[in-house]
């Protein structure tokens, strides 16, 4: 597996290619974005990570020119401050985000979620979902909870369906808005909610304290299922 | 006149004749002034003597004394009523004068806002009645002054399509220092008096007076300014040297005994000591975020975005934060069909987690804490309730205070800098709630927070997307 790992810091880059080869990764390194979008498409890696605050061409131009020829999985690193930054990262394309400081198991975790989501996709989304009592048939567009059918409305199938397709990622609301209900919605937040709520009350066992749908304030969702 | 001397053809009596031509004489003095009095009296005197005394033969003695005592007296008389109307004419302008002294005075004593109490001192300049327009330049401001009307009380003359104008410059003056300058354009054809420049001079006198008021008051405010910021700068030294060293001890002791490879290290200690520099990380990463969180809160920086948030998920966002140990002693209680709030979601959030992790902090890990929400027609409360310490007694407001710790927590090992609780409070405030601490009856604290729900509610909205919804 290898993982290119974009970041002006070198001590981060240093950290993260102990932590990663020790993990079993080959570990590319390049302190800026020319040279990461270089290395990106001479030797393909099959992960990237990238720091959105990159001095010159900063993270998101990277990752908008990279998503222009590339499906390669992103994890961004950001700071601790602004949804924005998150929610236009997301938006570009990143697969989902870490804030700096983190831990390399944290690390990690995202990107086998990240990897896997890219194996499933590559492998056509499976006819059927199981997880914790959550039984969902995609070929007869039928959900179940512990082996009773829970009747939801098309839009909350399609909804549900779209998350557990990409589970752990967070699904930001313009995406969700834009693949289920379609762009001219990609605004209307408050349907969105509407949705999601109706979802968790048919769905999870404690409406108010969620399990599987999580929710990102002003970013978006999450299905979160443990690996 | 002439109907006066009509009048006396009727009268024979000269002695009263001569009392008509001196009530002339007193009605000119009075209402013409001194000239005219001068005038009609020795009018008053040829017409006496041609047309009423003609008739009679000059040769009488007695009739030339009453001539000449006739044009003494109404001349004495004119003069007299003239000096009286002048005096009483100079009182009242005096009157008028003192009058806006006294409304400049209250405007410079009365009116906090500079640029306001300026505006009414200048309006009263405008007022005086053969000034045309007055304008105020300040030294420090960009409008470049004409050097022509640089020196004081110099005039220039200003040719326009009614006719000359005078311009007449006022300096405004502070002990030696200049502070600016008003100037004055007269109406045409027009010029000051003796008294009008020197009414204008007061007024610009109370403009010097009024600048250096404000002056000092800035100076004030900026000096209380300094002292807090030297207060805050003397806490952030005293967090630094003292609460991000105790973190970065352990780091540095437990990193440097593990890179020291003289003899190796039994396995389980060497987690024990990664672990410590691990969990010593989180926290000084947390002490970053309150610093960051402190500064925003003395600038003034946080600006929310507000919009319809809702609380049953801003909850379920707040409590999947906390692993299920805490879950379990957290109780929610949410009223059925709560409005929306009109909060920055994230900042709100923010508080949330901080006011139950003090709660789950200062209570006994056995003690559950209690969060109620009801709706209060404008407002939802929220209401987080605990068993743990308490609050100091009289110290309810004290403790939103920055640095503030209560003094038995001073002596615990609780960590803590007494910047969360500022910083909700700050939070809130921007977010145009309030937030409030009291005892809770039967032990523990009880906070709570009022924020504005939604005036709309979005019943109508809801109800469409569910009708889109079904007809998908």
């Amino acid at each position: 597996m290898k993982v290119l790992v974009i970041d002006d810091e070198p001590q981060i880059r240093r950290a993260l290619r102990a932590g990663l080869e020790h993990n079993g990764y080959e570990v590319m390194l390049a302190a800026n974005g020319e040279e990461g979008l270089d290395t990106a498409a001479l030797k393909i890696p099959d992960l990237l990570i990238l720091d959105l605050a990159l001095p010159g061409t900063d993270g998101f131009t990277v990752l908008k020119q990279l998503r222009e020829w590339s499906k390669i999985p992103v994890i961004v690193l950001t700071v601790r401050e602004g949804e924005e930054e998150k929610i236009k990262a997301l938006d570009l394309g990143a697969d989902d985000y870490l804030v700096k400081p983190f831990g390399l198991g944290e690390l990690l975790a995202r990107m086998r979620a990240v990897l896997r989501r890219a194996n499933t996709e590559e492998k056509e989304a499976e006819s059927t979902f199981s997880y914790q009592g959550l039984f969902v048939d995609m070929a007869k567009r039928l959900v179940s909870i512990d082996d009773s059918e829970v009747h939801l409305t098309p839009k909350e199938y399609d909804l549900l369906k779209y998350m557990i397709l990409q589970p752990n990622r967070v699904l930001t609301h313009r995406q969700l808005l834009t693949k289920v209900w379609g762009p001219e919605y990609s605004e209307d937040h408050h349907t969105l909610r509407v949705h999601i709520a109706n979802l968790r009350n048919k769905i999870e066992t404690h409406p108010e304290r969620p399990r599987l749908i999580h929710t990102e304030m002003r970013i978006g969702y999450r299905f979160r299922i443990d690996q | 006149m002439s109907c006066l001397i009509s009048l006396s053809h009727v009268s024979t009596r000269l002695v009263n004749v001569s009392l008509l031509y001196l009530l002339v004489v007193v009605l000119c003095g009075s209402y013409l002034g001194r000239i005219p009095a001068l005038v009609s009296s020795i009018c008053g005197f040829i017409a006496f003597n041609l047309c009423l005394v003609e008739p009679i033969q000059l040769d009488a003695s007695s009739e030339c004394i009453a001539l000449a005592v006739f044009l003494i007296t109404a001349l004495v008389i004119g003069q007299l009523t003239a000096l009286l109307k002048a005096r009483a004419e100079e009182a009242e302008s005096r009157r008028s004068e003192m009058e806006i002294l006294a409304e400049a005075s209250w405007a410079v004593a009365s009116e906090p806002e500079r640029e306001i109490a300026l505006g009414k001192v200048m309006e009263l300049i405008s007022n005086i009645e053969p000034i045309e327009s007055a304008t105020l330049k300040l030294a420090g401001d960009n409008v470049s002054e004409n050097p022509a009307l640089k020196q004081s009380g110099e005039t220039s003359s200003k040719n326009t399509r009614s006719g000359p104008r005078l311009l007449q410059t006022f300096p405004v003056l502070l002990e030696d220092t200049r502070l600016g300058s008003v100037m004055l354009t007269l109406r045409p054809e027009r010029t000051l008096q003796y008294e009008e420049i020197r009414l204008v001079e007061s007024l610009v006198n109370h403009i010097a007076a009024l600048l250096e008021r404000d002056r000092l008051l800035k100076a004030e405010s900026k000096a209380s300014a300094l002292i807090e910021a030297d207060a805050l700068k003397t806490a952030l030294l005293a967090m630094v040297s003292h609460d991000f060293r105790s973190p970065l001890t352990t780091i540095k002791a437990s990193v440097s005994a593990l890179l020291d490879g003289a003899t190796p290290w039994d396995p389980e200690l060497q987690k024990n000591l990664l672990e410590a520099a691990d969990m010593e990380t989180d926290r000084l990463n947390k002490l970053v975020g309150n610093i960051l969180n402190l500064s925003k809160l003395e600038g003034g920086a946080w600006k929310p975005r507000r919009e319809a948030t809702s609380v049953s998920e801003l909850m379920s966002s707040v409590l999947s934060s906390f692993n299920d140990e805490e879950n379990e002693r957290i109780k929610l209680q949410l009223e059925e069909n709560l409005k929306d709030i009109f909060v920055d979601p994230v900042q709100i959030e923010q508080v949330l987690r901080n006011l139950l992790e003090n709660a789950l902090k200062y209570s006994p890990s056995d003690k559950e804490i209690e969060v109620e929400v009801c709706d209060l027609d404008k407002q939802i409360q929220f209401k987080i309730s605990d068993r743990g310490v308490g609050l100091p007694k009289g110290e309810e407001l004290r403790i939103f205070e920055k640095f503030y710790r209560a003094e038995p927590l001073v002596e615990s090992n609780i960590p803590g800098l007494g910047i969360g609780l500022a910083v909700c409070k700050g939070l809130v405030e921007a977010n145009g709630g309030n937030l409030t601490a009291n005892q809770r009856e039967g032990g523990g604290a009880v906070f709570q927070m009022n924020l504005d729900n939604v005036i709309e509610p979005t019943i109508k909205q809801s109800g469409s997307t569910e009708n889109e919804s079904s007809s998908n």
